[in-house]
């Protein structure tokens, strides 16, 4: 119930057996490899003398580096044809797909990298060069298409003995004075095809040079046109459409059938996602292995093990003789990984440490001090017993439908447990679906029966509720300070923890039951000697490390200000009924809205009504859901850790098998 | 138009307010009592949603930007969104509470003066924290969308330090809470 107990553990070993050790560690999962290390301290005379031999540059092997391009460059490619989807909600469980480790061998040495890479690579390239000639030939045919009603070869447009005849684009105006424009040329044209603005014509002209011909057409605002491509002897517009035609139909075929042929391939994608996730896990025992400290012969391993797992470390690896094993206590300075091990109850609110940051080795785990406030504060705020039900249940089937284990089922898990204190919070001020029964349900049983299970109601009698919220709240506080006690006296220092943190645990309860007296509740003097005697151990605890005598009575008194913190943090407790009141006030508003509805439409209102209902109330679920948890966890970092926490510790995390795109199952 | 600078809405959120209180003081005794108790919860409703709309709409932009170019964050950076999205509804809640301690949902409303002035005074409050804190909130959540781009697993860290401006929109609400409900006389 706590952080975990680790061993330091230095693993020295000859240079050979580099390779298996990290596949033997990766495959326990237990060991926490030190990454920054410290220089071998034990291993004095064996350092070689120039001393830099640990520091030579780590370069990943390239057959590993190449077959991760190709690897990485087959995803990329077959992404377009297999894209992996990932749910909406997998991006939130981080859920992959399973491939198994049998498997996964088997691929590494039957799987032809090189053989699908090289294929993709020509299909990649063939397929650029179709597009491009398609882009080409479709151009081609889209220029000849109007002039297919010249049935004459094209090769046949062009000079013969005493004429010459050009295709030529004239402005459409043009066409009627062409006769006038020719002025002492004979002329002949026959329109091919007309635009509005652009008329394409076929044009005789007698005699004339080129270059005259040309002039004319310029003249006339036009230009000539020629197809000088593939001319074929014989061929017309026609013919040569056709002919294009043909080679695209074959192109487009030829296309066609490579992406069948890659979409086949493609259905290797999870082979090579997994395959992907195994280089990069050879690369990562590489890059482990190679910033290592060693010398000429020898290799030193440093790390963390769990202390419970240590003879599994042992076992682990006794097979390897040339190897020695030593095991530890952390000594002060180190930075020890920390692993929390809590009750499985407790487990899930580690999700709410987690988001602070991880205790340092030597520190309390908040876990089990916030998890029974987290869980109340939630409850709270969210405030409606069937809201409570419905979270329940929806996370109790989230866990179930997305198959999720521990660990990776905290945060389901911890709302599981929260909808249970918000049905609790939502009986007691009879919130089922904020005041729904009143509303549909007025003077019958259920109505009766539900109220008599509540105590307060918050809407009506808020004050009591704020009471009660800083009520909670004070005790929060109070744990908090009694945490760092407790924190203290693990320690061994014992007179710190009683001056300073134990002198506030006599005088804030003093203080509060002396304000309850003040009230009239408690008819008695106690409290006020417990107040006045917890504000003088405040102040000789604050004015201990004070040295100058004469200024110790001020020192008292500015610890006797801390009072001031004391009062803001508890005022902070007030959100609780705040976020009650919210979520309490919008489900009364949904009910509202669905009754005036079903008053003011006839018949048709009545169907609307479930409609707002549910619509409604998931809208407020969701939108309190957030809520509670962000402002419940607040109430956990800046009110209750403050007293005690201070966090900033390394995780544990072990070496494992990468898996970035597929969880790799193993199969005994 | 103002897109780029936040606190031009303030500023115009601010102007809302005081625009309202000037036709209380010069045309008050032409509204009515219950004219002005409708402006004040009018005031709740909608210059909070100023806060709200101006907070998811900043928001929103970078969470869609984000979005675009790695979609599977969506869900966290929609949380992020969401947060200064709920002063709108604290305005609301007030507006609603206003109206119905008024009367507007059980006959006629009845108010004089004193007690539409009453109403306004309540609902400021909710207004002006949660103006405040829904656009100033969305900056927090802007800066935490960065954390969620660069280290994905701490996004817990993004979701609670918008948290820590909420409070006073959380405060405002409660204020304006217990004003309407206790501290109008109705």
């Amino acid at each position: 119930m706590a952080v975990a107990r680790m061993k330091k553990i230095t693993i020295y070993a000859t240079k050979e057996l580099r390779a298996p050790i990290f596949e033997r560690l990766r495959d326990l999962g237990i060991f926490h490899v030190t990454t920054e290390s410290s220089s071998p301290r034990h291993l004095g005379v064996e350092e070689p003398a120039e001393g830099s031999a640990s520091t030579e540059p780590f370069e990943i092997p390239a057959d590993i580096a190449d077959s991760l391009s190709r690897l990485e460059y087959l995803r990329d490619y077959f992404n377009k044809y297999a894209p992996v989807k990932r749910s909406f909600i997998d991006g939130f469980t981080g859920k992959k797909p399973g491939v198994a480790l049998n498997e996964l061998r088997r691929l590494s040495s039957a799987y032809d990298i090189d053989e699908v890479y090289e294929k993709v690579r020509a299909h990649e390239k063939r397929l650029t060069e179709i597009s491009d000639r398609l882009s080409g030939l479709r151009d081609e045919a889209r220029a000849l298409l109007p002039w297919r009603s010249l049935d004459i070869p094209l090769d046949r447009v062009g000079a013969t003995e005493t004429c010459r005849s050009v295709l030529a684009v004239l402005p459409t105006s043009a066409l009627a004075t062409l006769e006038e424009q020719a002025t002492g040329r004979a002329t002949h044209h026959e329109v091919l095809w007309e635009e509005r603005s652009n008329s394409g014509v076929w044009l005789l002209v007698y005699g004339d040079s080129e270059a005259d011909v040309s002039s004319f057409v310029a003249g006339m605002g036009g230009r000539i046109v020629t197809f000088k491509e593939s001319q074929v002897e014989g061929a017309t517009v026609s013919d040569k459409l056709r002919a294009l035609e043909a080679k695209i139909q074959d192109l487009v075929e030829e296309n066609e059938s490579i992406i069948a042929e890659d979409r086949d391939l493609s259905s290797s994608m999870l082979d090579v996602m997994a395959l992907i996730d195994y280089y990069l896990d050879k690369e990562n025992l590489e890059r482990l292995g190679g910033i290592m400290p060693r010398t000429a012969f020898t290799l030193v391993i440093e790390g963390y093990v769990k202390e419970k797992d240590l003879d599994k470390l042992r076992n682990g690896l006794k097979e390897f003789a040339e190897m020695e094993i030593v095991a530890e206590d952390p000594s002060p300075g180190d930075d020890v990984p920390v692993f929390l091990e809590n009750h499985p109850i407790i487990t899930p609110f580690e999700v709410i440490t987690n988001i602070f940051g991880f205790p340092k080795y030597d520190e309390i785990d908040p876990t089990p001090f916030l998890a029974p406030f987290f869980w109340l504060f939630f409850g709270i705020c969210l405030g409606d017993a069937v809201y409570g039900i419905a979270l329940t249940i929806g996370a109790w089937w989230f866990i179930k439908s997305q198959g999720l284990k521990a660990p990776g089922d905290k945060l389901p898990r911890l709302l599981m447990y929260c909808g249970l204190s918000t049905v609790l919070a939502g009986a007691l001020t009879n919130s089922w679906m904020a005041d729904l029964s009143s509303v549909f349900l007025a003077g019958t049983v259920v109505e009766r029966a539900l109220a008599r299970l509540a105590l307060i109601n918050p809407i009506e009698d808020p004050l009591t509720m704020m009471v009660i919220s800083f009520a909670f709240g004070i005790l929060h506080v109070w744990v908090g300070i009694g945490v760092n006690m407790l924190g203290s006296f693990r320690r061994g220092e014992y007179a710190e923890g009683i001056w300073s943190s134990g002198s506030w645990l006599v005088f804030l309860p003093g203080l509060v039951f002396w304000v309850v007296s003040k009230t009239g509740a408690i008819q008695s003097q106690v409290p006020f000697y417990v107040m006045a005697a917890g504000a003088l151990m405040v102040m000789y605890g604050a004015s201990r490390s004070q040295k100058n005598i004469l200024l110790k009575p001020f020192s008292g008194l500015y610890g006797l200000y801390g009072i001031v913190a004391y009062f803001s943090d508890t005022l902070s407790y007030s959100r609780l009924l705040a976020l009650g009141l919210a979520s309490a006030i919008i489900g009364v508003v949904v009910n509202k809205i669905s009754e005036l509805i079903a008053t003011m439409i006839p018949v048709l209102g009545w169907v609307m009504v479930p409609v707002i209902l549910v619509g409604g109330h998931i809208f407020n679920l969701v939108i309190n859901v957030l809520g509670s948890f962000i402002h419940a966890g607040r109430l956990q970092f800046v009110e209750f850790f403050t007293k005690f926490f201070e966090g900033g510790g390394t995780p544990f995390k072990p070496l494992k098998r990468v898996s970035e795109n597929v969880s790799v199952q193993a199969v005994d | 138009m103002f897109g780029g600078n936040s606190t031009v809405w303030f500023v115009a959120g601010m102007a809302i307010i005081l625009v309202a209180l000037a036709i209380g003081v010069f045309s008050g005794p032409a509204l009515g009592g219950n004219g002005l108790a409708l402006m004040g919860a009018g005031i709740a409703v909608f210059v909070s949603g100023i806060g709200s709309i101006i907070g998811t709409g900043i928001t929103g932009e970078k969470a869609a930007a984000i979005t675009s170019e790695d979609p599977e964050k969506f869900g966290r950076l929609l949380l992020l969104q969401a947060l200064p999205g709920t002063q709108g509804i604290y305005g609301f809640l007030v507006g609603f509470l206003a109206i119905f301690r008024m009367g507007g949902f059980s006959g006629g409303l009845t108010l004089d003066l004193a007690q539409g002035w009453q109403f306004i005074f309540a609902c400021l409050p909710v207004a002006i924290s949660c103006l405040l804190s829904g656009i100033w909130q969305a900056k927090v959540s802007l800066a935490g969308m960065d954390i969620v781009v660069t280290h994905p697993e701490e996004s817990g860290k993004a979701l609670i330090m918008p948290a820590m401006v909420e409070t006073y929109a959380v405060l405002g609400l409660l204020a304006s809470v217990l004003l309407i409900m206790f501290a109008v006389q109705v």
